[in-house]
């Protein structure tokens, strides 16, 4: 096992015994996973790299870089031109570049790359982070070894600054899709509002609204004001519309206009409309994305209804039933399907529009409330306020940072055991079997959504 | 009607831009500011305004390098040092930014604590109240609250206009101070590099860009941000500006001397009026605050961006203990040395600032080398007109530094 910061500096010798400079770069493809290194890099003071292919390397050791007889320097000085743009710099681009730590949903600094022979290829399989290769850089070696090494392995690696970002996310941009969704939003709500937008438009409209849905609405307004048109409409158009709303109410006037101009006109009407509405009240909170029953229909035909799947993008696990005038009559939930096959609406309270968002903590909290319906003065149903909604604002005022997403990410690494690094909370073992929170699908999403 | 809105909206972008540049630009007048200028003015009179027109264009040049670099790369200063020049010149950097913060931190709460003397309140109640509000702020409250109390804080530098007014100073040898004549004495030279050594701090630096990221600014943001470093730079001239000519007005016109800005306060009592006498103490308190405030918060930036780990005022303090980690141990160190009896306070103060004037230099070349690393600024790399601005003005520094060297030894 070699690490790059010992191996960059060591002198570079061609078959003629001609020393030639001091390794400076290694180079590999973004593409490739394996991560064998394509060429090296070599520099004498202040002057020009000089490249070679990795082909021409005889030997790779700590003494030195012994060069084959084919590698010659050629008239301008190197055996081979620069490299193309989709060739990550181990030294420049990736060594003491920051990283995302998926596993922990934190920002690292890479302090060293891990580099393995393999057959005649030199492989990176991991990065370090942490104190301990900082200090083993400065000398320090005693007191490194008293810290824990951290490590990514190469193929979870995901760079987050510099050219790094931009050539990993050109070459290999599927490579985001092993992030979670929890994970992606706690990247944006940590990346800078220009590299949260940049990652979103790599990931596509879908799942940057899945990201934004479940960052805090601060930081979703600032990365959808920051995305280019028409991909910020369409990440609008993919979200759950109270998480559009709530979006929308955080970015300027003149954008919102924007915005909604570009919305297909029914959906933009639709955010109007709950735009329109007080934010601290029951209406500024509702969604208008639920399911409904007409009055007396059979029991068979609520079953059916309830377990066939939404038409929406939002995930529904209740239905409410209406009279002629469109007015709740009440409500049959998921659950309710457990206990009995043909379920019968049960009565649940409403909401007027202009009830004061404290009024309506109180009312989930004495009921025991998963969600409900709006209503309008003549008592016809509006939308719905479901639990997330009233967690949202409440957790905008006591969590207004990263603290959201370790909960969500150290549950998901529960279950799921992903997560490269051990961080506070993981591993436990505890709540097993629990359905993972913020995984994606239908199935993962929060349990609060009617 | 169409002029007037398109007027609002350009106003609301501005503030909503609104922070880094005036922060770390008023920040630079905290007590060792005032001290300088108070000293400034007593001694040579209106003579040397001009320095103060020459370090305010130097601020607004680095500190609007700072925020172009925050903003296009993400990282801040110490953070990109280290990508850009390897983990040993980064841990070399950050350690002296942070011994040199150590000892500014104790410097505003040695103001903080000669401000209350002047109202006979003692410093071991001063001090500690004020290290406990200042903890209180920034550990407890959320990025935009700790924004609205330190600019909201900042206001208290008005006091120091009306002082300079209630001096009557004498405008027009105000206005033929801005002609750049000096005499060529020891004192004169060593005066000019304090006063553009305290104007352009490395710890305004480093925190300027840090803050930048925190507030999460875009590149569509910047062109209101120049706007923001401009008005902080000009504001902080200004300041100064006032406080060199109410002491030139009663100190220097009655050949008074002074040590310090305290002093100043004292001595402008039955000059100017204890009206004048209680604003300015009342400025150099609320000045003392303000950079008590920002000098534990860029060095917990500092620290935390060099070690890559998270440094946000929004995060808990669970999840980000490096960064409340360092901001407390600093506040707590710098407000202790103060309350040490004997501790040589002095001596501090005067290695603290020979340490931010020697890690002055360094740290602006780095930080140009960064901005001209195609790399990590991509195509808003610095090109060849801005790099020869940025080394005109280092060289002017250098040679202010080297000029000071020379008569200091010879």
């Amino acid at each position: 096992m070699l690490v790059l910061t010992e191996e960059i500096g060591q002198p570079v010798i061609d078959a003629e015994g001609h020393a030639l400079g001091p390794l400076r770069e290694l180079t590999v493809d973004a593409q490739d996973a394996r991560a064998s290194v394509v060429r090296i890099g070599v520099r004498r003071g202040r002057g020009e790299l000089r490249w070679f292919p990795w082909g021409d390397v005889v030997s790779f050791e700590r003494t030195g870089v012994l060069l084959g007889p084919g590698a010659t320097a050629t008239s301008d000085g190197a055996a081979v031109g620069q490299p193309p743009p989709n060739e990550l710099w181990l030294n420049r681009d990736v060594l003491d570049a920051q990283i995302l730590d998926a596993g922990g949903a934190r920002i690292e600094r890479v302090g060293d790359l891990v580099l393995i022979r393999v057959d005649h290829e030199l492989r990176v399989v991991a990065v370090q982070f942490g104190a301990a290769p900082v200090l083993r850089r400065l000398g320090l070696r005693r007191l490194a070894s008293r810290f824990a090494s951290v490590s990514v392995q190469w193929h979870e690696l995901h760079l987050v600054s510099g050219r790094g970002l931009a050539t990993q996310l050109a070459a290999a941009p599927e490579h985001l899709d092993l992030l979670t969704h929890a994970q992606l939003a706690s990247l944006i709500a940590q990346l800078s509002t220009d590299r949260a937008s940049t990652v979103l438009g790599a990931v596509g409209a879908g799942r940057a609204a899945d990201a934004l849905r479940l960052a805090h609405p601060d930081v979703s307004s600032r990365v959808v004001h920051a995305l280019p048109g028409p991909f910020d409409s369409e990440v609008l158009a993919a979200m759950p519309a109270d998480d559009a709303v709530a979006t929308l109410r955080r970015v300027s006037p003149s954008r919102r206009m924007e915005l909604l101009d570009r919305l297909a006109p029914g959906r933009a009407d639709e955010l109007r409309e709950l735009l329109s509405a007080e934010p601290g009240t029951a209406r500024g909170l509702m969604t208008t994305e639920y399911r409904t029953a007409a009055v007396g229909t059979p029991g068979e035909t609520l079953r059916t209804l309830l377990t066939s799947p939404p038409a929406s993008a939002a995930g529904l696990s209740t239905l409410f039933v209406l009279d002629q005038n469109g007015r709740p009559l009440g409500a049959v939930d998921a659950l309710d399907l457990l206990n009995d096959a043909n379920p019968q609406p049960r009565p649940l309270p409403v909401l007027q529009a202009d009830t004061p968002l404290n009024a309506v903590i109180r009312l989930f909290a004495t009921h025991d409330l998963r969600n409900a319906p709006v209503v309008d003065r003549e008592g016809r149903m509006l939308g719905v306020v479901a639990i997330d909604d009233i967690l949202d604002e409440l957790v905008a005022e006591r969590l207004p940072g990263r603290s959201r997403y370790p909960h969500l990410l150290s549950r998901h690494r529960r279950n799921t055991g992903t997560g490269s690094a051990p961080g506070p909370g993981a591993g436990t073992g505890a709540e097993e079997g629990t359905e993972p929170t913020a995984a994606g699908g239908a199935a993962g999403r929060r349990g609060g959504r009617p | 009607m169409g002029a007037t809105r398109g007027r609002r909206l350009r106003l609301a972008a501005l503030l909503t831009v609104v922070g880094p540049g005036l922060l770390a630009g008023l920040s630079d007048d905290d007590p060792a500011g005032i001290t300088t200028y108070s000293v400034l003015g007593a001694k040579f009179g209106y003579q040397m305004l001009w320095v103060l027109l020459v370090s305010t264009i130097a601020l607004v040049i680095f500190h609007d390098l700072g925020l172009r670099m925050g903003v296009v790369t993400g990282q801040g200063l110490t953070g990109l040092v280290r990508q850009r020049y390897g983990v040993r010149i980064g841990a070399f950097a950050t350690g002296a930014l942070v011994v040199a913060n150590v000892g500014t931190t104790c410097a505003e709460f040695a103001g903080i604590a000669a401000g209350f003397e002047l109202f006979g309140v003692s410093r071991y109640v001063s001090v500690p109240c004020a290290a406990v509000a200042v903890s209180l702020l920034v550990i407890k409250g959320s990025f935009r609250r700790v924004q609205h109390v330190l600019l909201a804080l900042s206001a208290v530098f008005v006091t120091y206009v009306v002082a300079g007014l209630l001096a009557h100073p004498d405008w027009a040898a105000a206005a033929r101070g801005i002609a750049p004549t000096m005499p060529l004495t020891r004192d004169a030279i060593a005066l000019a590099t304090a006063t553009l050594g305290t104007t352009l701090a490395p710890w305004g630096l480093s925190f300027i860009q840090s803050y930048a990221v925190d507030k999460k600014l875009t590149l569509e943001d910047l062109r209101y941000s120049r706007l923001d470093v401009v008005t902080g730079s000009a504001l902080t001239g200004i300041i100064g500006f006032f406080v060199v000519v109410a002491c030139a007005a009663t100190l220097h016109a009655t050949g008074h001397t002074i040590n310090d800005a305290a002093d100043a306060a004292d001595a402008l009592r039955p000059l100017a009026g204890s009206l004048a006498a209680d604003l300015f103490a009342l400025g150099l308190i609320g000045a003392a605050f303000l950079a008590a405030s920002i000098l534990p918060l860029s060095t917990a930036y500092s620290v935390s961006e060099v070690l890559g780990r998270p440094a946000a005022v929004n995060d808990a303090p669970r999840d980000a203990l490096l960064f409340y980690g360092t901001f407390t141990a600093v506040t707590v160190l710098g407000a202790g040395l103060v309350l040490v009896p004997g501790a040589p306070l002095i001596a501090i103060l005067v290695l603290t600032q020979v340490l931010n004037a020697a890690l002055l230099l360094p740290l602006l070349v780095l930080m140009v080398g960064v901005a001209r690393d195609h790399a990590l600024m991509g195509s808003h790399r610095a090109g060849s007109a801005a790099f020869a601005v940025y080394a005109v003005t280092i060289a002017l520094i250098a040679l202010c530094v080297a000029a000071l060297a020379y008569l200091s030894v010879g």
